[in-house]
Formats: C-alpha cells, structure tokens, sequence
C-alpha cells in the first residue's frame, strides 16, 4: 500500500526528469569537449601513428638500408620492398611501396627499423581520388619525409 | 659402453666425442668451429659442456666420451661457460645483421640469441678489418669473422686448394688469401655455406633477398653426371642462389661452382622465348597453341617427302630422362633409325659391344673398397668437381689414384702416376712396367675426353684388354649429366629401349652428320658447341631442306638454318629426371613457372605422340613406364671386358691433345652464367700472369 502511494507522488511531481535535467544543466556551464573540425583540431600525442614517411640523415642521405624487418614484422602485409646493391656498395632499396589501404596503423614498422627511416608522422588527413593512389612509393614517402623532418625531430625530443 | 647425457643413459661407441654423440641423438650444443666432415681444432669454445668429475667445463667438441662419463649439457657451469664464450666472440663482431645477407640464417645470431647476454662489458672500439676482392663468387666481410677456420681446414682438407690462410697472431689475426689473385678452386663456394658467420658470403645474391622471403625447391645438378642435389631458392619466382641439399650417398654436404651458380644461365638473354617458323627466308612468330599441330604437320611432310632414312633425329644427352622417353618413342614409332645422343663423338665401332650404360659400377661411397683407381681420358678437378672431394679423401686413405690424360693438367689430390697419353706411346701406354699397381681391387675411370677422341674404340679395347688381364672393373665418366638415359633409354642407332637390338640399325651422330640428310631434328643441342665438327655440321644444315630445333637458346646457327624454333624449357623449369652415373634415377619437379610462351618439354613431346595416335602419357605414366621397362636390368654391375671391340679406324693411332673442357665450358646452360664466365676470365688472367712469370724466370736464368 505504502509503495504504491510513494510510486505516484513520483511520478506526479516528474522526479525523474527533474534529476536528469540536472545532469543537462550542470553540462550547460562546463567546457564543451568536442572540437569544430576542420578548424579546431584535437590536440595529437608526440606518438600519434599517421601518415608514413622515410627520413633522410642531415647529410641528405636516405637512412633506409633495405634491411626489410619492417615487411617483415608487417602484420597486414602491407609493405613491399625489393633491394639491390648500389654503385658504392651499400644495402639500398629499389622499390618501397606502402599500401594505405592494408595498413593498420599498428607502428610495428617503426619500432622495427634499425635505423629509425621508416616513421609515422601526425598526419591523418589525406584522401585519394582513385584507387589506385592508395600503394605510396618510395619517392613520395622521401617527399613526406622531407616536409615533416623538423616536426619528427620536434615530437621525438617530446618522447624523450 | 654406457654414458649419460643430462643424467639419461646412451650407449656410445669408443673413440666417439661428446659433441658427435649429442647431433646423434638429438641434443643440441652450440658450436662454430666444429663440423661433421672437418677435423677438430676445438678454437671457438662455444661448445664447453659441464663434465662431471671436471674442475672446468670442457669442449664438446674434442672430449672423447669414456665409460660412465657424466655429461650435463644445460647445467649453470655450462650456461656460465658459454655465455662468457659468446662474449668473448662478440667482442669484434660488428652490429650490422640488418645489412648482412647471413642475417636471419646466421649461427652467430642464433647461438648469441639462444645462449647469449643481453650485454656486454667490453666498451672499447671494435676491430676494423681490410676487405679484399678475392673472388667474383665470394664476397667478404672480414670483419665480422670470428676466426673459427673452417674454411681454411675446407682447403686444406677437403678440397686440398689451400686458398685462405690464418695470417698473424692475437688482434691481427685474419683470414686472407696467400696469393692476391684470388679464390679460384671449383669448389671454393662451398666456404660459402661452412662460414657460420657473414664473412664469406655469396656475391651473385648479395643484397638481392633476405632468407626468410626464400622459398626452397630441390633440384638435381644438370651439369655433371654425378647428380648432386641442390636446394634451390627462389624469390618471385626467380632463381636467387643455389645451396647443397644434403645427401650422403652422392654430394655428402658439397657443391661444385658450376652447379651453384650454373642456374644463372636460365636467365640468358639469348633465351628462346617465342616459336617462330621459317616464312620466305624469315623467321616469323607462330601462336602458342597451334604449335604441335605446326611440328607435326612438318615432320610427317619430311617422312612423306625424303623417307625415314633421310631423317636425323639428335638430343642433347643434358636433357631429361622423361625427354629422352618420349624423343625415342615418338621417332621409333614412326619408323626413323637415324636416332642419337652422341653428338660429341666421331668414332663409334666400339657401340655394338658397349654396356646397356656406361656406369661407374659402384656407389660413390663404395669406391674406397678399391685399392687402385685409374682415371683415363678425365681431369677430376676441373670436369667433375665434388668427385675430386672423395677422392681426395680416398687419395690419402690408402688408395693409389693413378691419372692418364691427352694433355697435362693438374689434379688437387696426389696422383700415385701420372702420363700423358701421347701419339708413341699409345700403344704401351697401360704398361705395369711403367708403374706398379697395389694388390687388391682396381678401378678403371673412363672419362669423357676418351669417348671425344676420334679413335675411342681402339683405346677402349686397350683398356678393356689391360683390365681384363689384371682383372680389374671398368667405370666410366659420361660427357653430360643424362648420357646415361640417352643409352639406356635407347636413343641410339643400334640399340631399343633397355638396351634390345633392333630390326634396322641406323645412323650414328656423325655418319648423320657427313652423310648430309635431307631433314634434322635436333631437341636441346647447341650447334656451336655440343658437336664432333661444326663445319661439318653447318655445311650438313645448309644442304638439307628442313631444320627443326627444339631448344632453350637461339644461337647464331640456330637463326640462320632454322626451319622451326620451338622454344622449351631447360631443368629448372620442368619435371624431369636424371639416371646419374651410379644409376640412380632421381626426379625433380619445377623449380620456377617458365615464362608463357615456352613449351615444357616433355610435354610438346608427348603432343606429338598424341597428335600421331601413338600414346599420351602424364609425367608419373612416363615415369612408370619408365621403370617398367627397366626393371630387372642390372646396370650397376661393373664392366670388366669389352675385349671384342672391332676398330678398323685409320685413326687408331691418331692422338688430338686438346680434348679437355673448361671447367664452366661444359653446357649449354652453364655456358650461359655470368658469374662463371667472369670466374673463367679470372683464371685465365692468373694462367697468364703465371705464363708470364715463368718466362721471365728463365729468361733471368739464361742471363746468368
């Protein structure tokens, strides 16, 4: 009898609704969380796993020796790398390709290189209009390497 | 006598050392120096194991086991011990496995992974070592050599090249060679594989894949008559390097050069890849499928036009058993008896009296039951590298090894006698007063420069009738890998399958040859090098009216005279299989895709037949027809008289000195690889320099 009458002064005076209405107000004044992409950005950890690119040491030599544990750690299989011995003797790649598509994003790439060339920077905004720009070459990934060095070098001083 | 190894009983033979015990059974010790058919130097300490009763941990490798020797293999003292060995040989080793082709199959890493520290206490720079170019198939690192020597006791015991020296003492201790030309041996490849680490290395391959993209297939060497197997590996279906596949009974754990780098020659850029048909004087290319109808409708034209007997029919003893099968059946069955393998020969009164198939008569492991071998007509070093290992080893256990050739030539094992073969004493030359023959068994090795010169009947029957006298066994070399299939198959004019006699003898090689016939049919011979007489052969193929080549290649010749170029495949590329010179029949399958418009051989073969109603056959039909057909004959039984050869040659005493073959000269395939012709240039320029030397020598002395 009792819970009977204590269920319809409840539901009467809309308790429930006062309570969650509450939790609404009290959001109202506090700062908001999401971001009003593309203008505003969410901050990227030093460590964020974007876009790939290959490095090159100061010296304007390319740091990838062709040593393929990053194909080999791949697990999607998404790299592929063929080598050959240059003209001054050294272990280089002739081709390597990254298939954007089969990536992961998992960063096994990264920590497997001997030499630190192969990175993943902070981009993630990229696109393509076909298909068949989704296998990034060597060439491109030197390009990417290039632009976003300093960046690299900025985030990896952050880690440490 | 009773032993225990990590307190479990095995029973163990005296004289038998710990290490050798343990690879018996099973349990596993890290080792560097240490190899099965080496002697032991005990230099590396890798393998010290924890003998019980033994203040110190001891080698496995040199200890011999005695009764109730307690032995632990992974006890804290042997751990200890080992892991201080491990960073002792990692002191100079460089950090470079990334660039390192041996990284991924080196012992180094697996042994430092498995039994090494995660640090080291030695901080100090590391050892730098001068590398030098020694050789077009070996290229070096030294600095990462860990001084274990196993190629230098390779040299010195195994192949008896010594080629790399152990130089200096302490820090400055390297591997180099003694003399600056370089690695030249046939064998010196195999340092390749015995270097643990990434010091000797394989030039060809360099950088080319890592090992753990490699797929492996076994093949069958298609350069000697010895059989040797071999792992080869491939990479997007490319053949990247050739290693030994272990076999006791034929190549133990050995590998020739030219069988490790004669695959180069598939990739030839003289490689025949489309069929093309003779049209106004011009070779034009015909559509793939249309192919067998196009050969068979040219060959059954030339039977209707010339007749049977105008017809030779030539295979290159190099080509497959399975080939051979189908080469003979399809020609037989349509009446041709011009048929031969015999390409290189010219003398040919011996045949009718020849075994069912030349045949060493033994097993190569069985040869040491012979007291005295008698190499005729063979260089072992250069024709039949991984032979010259065993009998190597024989050499110096005891067994005479006597050498009788047309021209002199060096062997890497003692020769008990050597002669040259010369126009005077031709007649005397098997004369025991010139040498003396141990008691016992004896071995008379017939070699392939014998069946070359022009009057090889009339030397077989001198042998024949020496050995029959003495009692000995003959054996013989052949010139290619398959000769053997060529005879027992049947593709011969006086002989049928296994060996039968037929109705109608026809013409041998070279009678086809002289005699100018109308039409040939030549499958895997290359005109320019694979003949008796290649002016003889060039003016046969312009007077006759059809030229039908099967082959891998298109040579100069080939163009000029051909009718029809069929193009097939070579070894790597097919099934097949080879009857080497013990008789043993070994198969192989398809080591990589041939490109799409080569024919596989014993395929378009097998069209033909088809196409004639004469049978159609699989590979494993083929195969057990094959075995079918020669069950119950007994070649392995040696030849010990061949006494009624008939040579009624007017070259019976004629001697040609120059019948030898360079060591990568031998076929056509071989003929073809890059890194064997650049190791030719590089012996040559070192005979030179010799050459050279020596005049000057005698020159000097004169002027004194």
């Amino acid at each position: 009898m009792m819970n009977i009458i204590i269920k319809l002064l409840r539901s009467l005076f809309l308790l429930e609704i006062l309570k969650g209405l509450s939790i609404t107000g009290k959001k109202l004044f506090t700062k908001s969380i999401t971001v009003q992409y593309p203008e505003e950005k969410t901050p990227q950890s030093p460590r964020f796993r974007g876009l790939h690119a290959l490095r090159k040491y100061p010296n304007g030599e390319e740091r990838c020796i062709g040593c393929k544990l990053c194909e080999a750690v791949c697990p999607a299989l998404a790299i592929t790398i063929d080598t050959e011995m240059r003209k001054d003797g050294t272990r280089r790649t002739t081709k390597y390709d990254i298939d954007l598509f089969k990536c992961v994003y998992c960063g096994f790439c990264e920590e497997a290189c001997p030499v630190d060339a192969i990175v993943e920077t902070k981009i993630f905004e990229f696109h393509f209009e076909s298909r068949d720009e989704r296998v990034i070459s060597k060439d491109k990934l030197l390009e990417i390497g290039d632009v976003y060095e300093k960046e690299e070098i900025k985030d990896r001083n952050n880690i440490n | 006598m009773k032993v225990f190894i990590n307190d479990k009983e095995y029973n163990a033979n005296p004289d038998e050392t710990i290490i050798e015990l343990c690879d018996k059974v099973g349990i596993h010790i890290p080792r560097f120096c240490y190899h099965k058919h080496l002697s032991v130097v005990a230099s590396c300490r890798m393998c010290l194991v924890d003998v019980e009763g033994v203040k110190y941990a001891q080698p496995a490798c040199s200890t011999p086991l005695r009764d109730e020797m307690r032995v632990s293999t992974g006890s804290e003292k042997t751990k200890i011990a080992q892991k201080n060995s491990m960073e002792f040989l990692l002191i100079n080793h460089p950090l470079d496995c990334p660039i390192c082709d041996q990284g991924g199959e080196c012992e180094l890493q697996d042994i430092s992974l498995e039994h090494g520290d995660d640090h080291s206490q030695y901080m100090q720079f590391k050892r730098v070592v001068v590398d030098k170019d020694i050789s077009p198939l070996i290229s070096t690192d030294m600095t990462r050599c860990i001084h274990c020597s196993r190629c230098v006791r390779f040299g010195e015991e195994i192949s008896n090249v010594k080629e790399l020296g152990l130089l200096n003492r302490g820090e400055d201790m390297k591997i180099d060679v003694f003399i600056e030309e370089g690695v030249s041996s046939e064998l010196s490849a195999n340092m390749i594989d015995l270097c643990p680490v990434g010091a000797l290395n394989n030039k060809p391959y360099r950088y080319k894949a890592r090992t753990w993209d490699l797929k492996q297939i076994c093949g069958i060497s298609p350069h000697d008559c010895i059989g040797s197997n071999i792992n080869y590996h491939i990479y997007n279906n490319k053949i990247v390097r050739a290693v030994p596949s272990e076999n006791s009974e034929i190549n133990q754990t050995w590998l020739s050069d030219r069988d490790r780098f004669g695959y180069e020659g598939i990739y030839a850029k003289d490689r025949a890849e489309k069929t093309l048909i003779k049209v106004d004087g011009k070779l034009v290319e015909i559509d793939f499928d249309s192919m067998s109808h196009q050969v068979n409708d040219l060959i059954s034209k030339n039977i209707k036009e010339y007749g049977q007997e105008n017809i030779g029919c030539l295979i290159s003893g190099q080509s497959t058993s399975e080939e051979h099968f189908l080469f003979q059946k399809i020609f037989k069955k349509l009446g041709i008896t011009n048929i031969d393998h015999r390409t290189k020969e010219s003398d040919f009164s011996y045949q009718d009296s020849y075994p069912i198939m030349p045949s060493l008569g033994c097993n190569l492991n069985d040869l040491k039951k012979y007291k005295n071998i008698i190499l005729v007509g063979v260089n072992v070093k250069t024709e039949y590298p991984v032979l010259s290992i065993r009998l190597n080893a024989l050499a110096k256990n005891n067994t005479k090894v006597y050498s009788f050739n047309f021209n002199s030539l060096e062997e890497n094992f003692s020769l008990h006698h050597k002669q040259i073969i010369t126009h005077d004493n031709i007649d005397l030359f098997l004369n025991t007063s010139n040498f003396s023959l141990e008691n016992g068994e004896t071995l008379f090795i017939i070699g392939p420069s014998v069946s070359r010169s022009p009057n090889q009947s009339s030397i077989l029957r001198k042998i024949s009738e020496f050995s029959s006298s003495i009692d000995a066994n003959i054996g013989f070399l052949t010139e290619f890998c398959n000769s053997t299939s060529g005879w027992l198959l049947g593709n011969l004019p006086h002989r049928e399958l296994g060996g039968g006699k037929p109705r109608q003898i026809g013409k041998n090689s070279y009678e086809m040859i002289k005699s100018h016939l109308s039409s040939y049919i030549f499958y895997n011979l290359e005109p320019e090098f694979d003949f008796f007489n290649k002016q003889d052969l060039e003016h046969a193929l312009d007077t006759s009216k059809c030229n039908i080549f099967f082959t891998s290649y298109i040579t100069p010749i080939i163009e000029k005279y051909a009718d029809i170029i069929i193009p097939i495949t070579t070894f790597a590329e097919t099934d097949g299989g080879y009857i080497n010179i013990e008789g043993t029949y070994q198969t192989f399958q398809p080591i990589v895709q041939p490109s799409k418009n080569i024919h596989v051989g014993w395929s378009i073969l097998n069209d033909i037949l088809k196409l004639n109603n004469l049978g159609d056959y699989s590979i494993d039909e083929i195969r057990g027809e094959l075995a079918e057909s020669l069950d119950g004959l007994n070649f392995s039984t040696p030849v010990s008289d061949m006494s009624d050869i008939n040579s009624n040659n007017d070259m019976e005493n004629v001697i040609v000195h120059d019948l030898s073959r360079e060591t990568n000269e031998t076929d056509l395939i071989v003929r073809r690889s890059e890194s064997l012709r650049q190791v030719s240039l590089m012996n040559k320029k070192i005979n030179n320099k010799n050459i050279i030397s020596q005049s000057d020598n005698l020159q000097t002395n004169v002027t004194k």
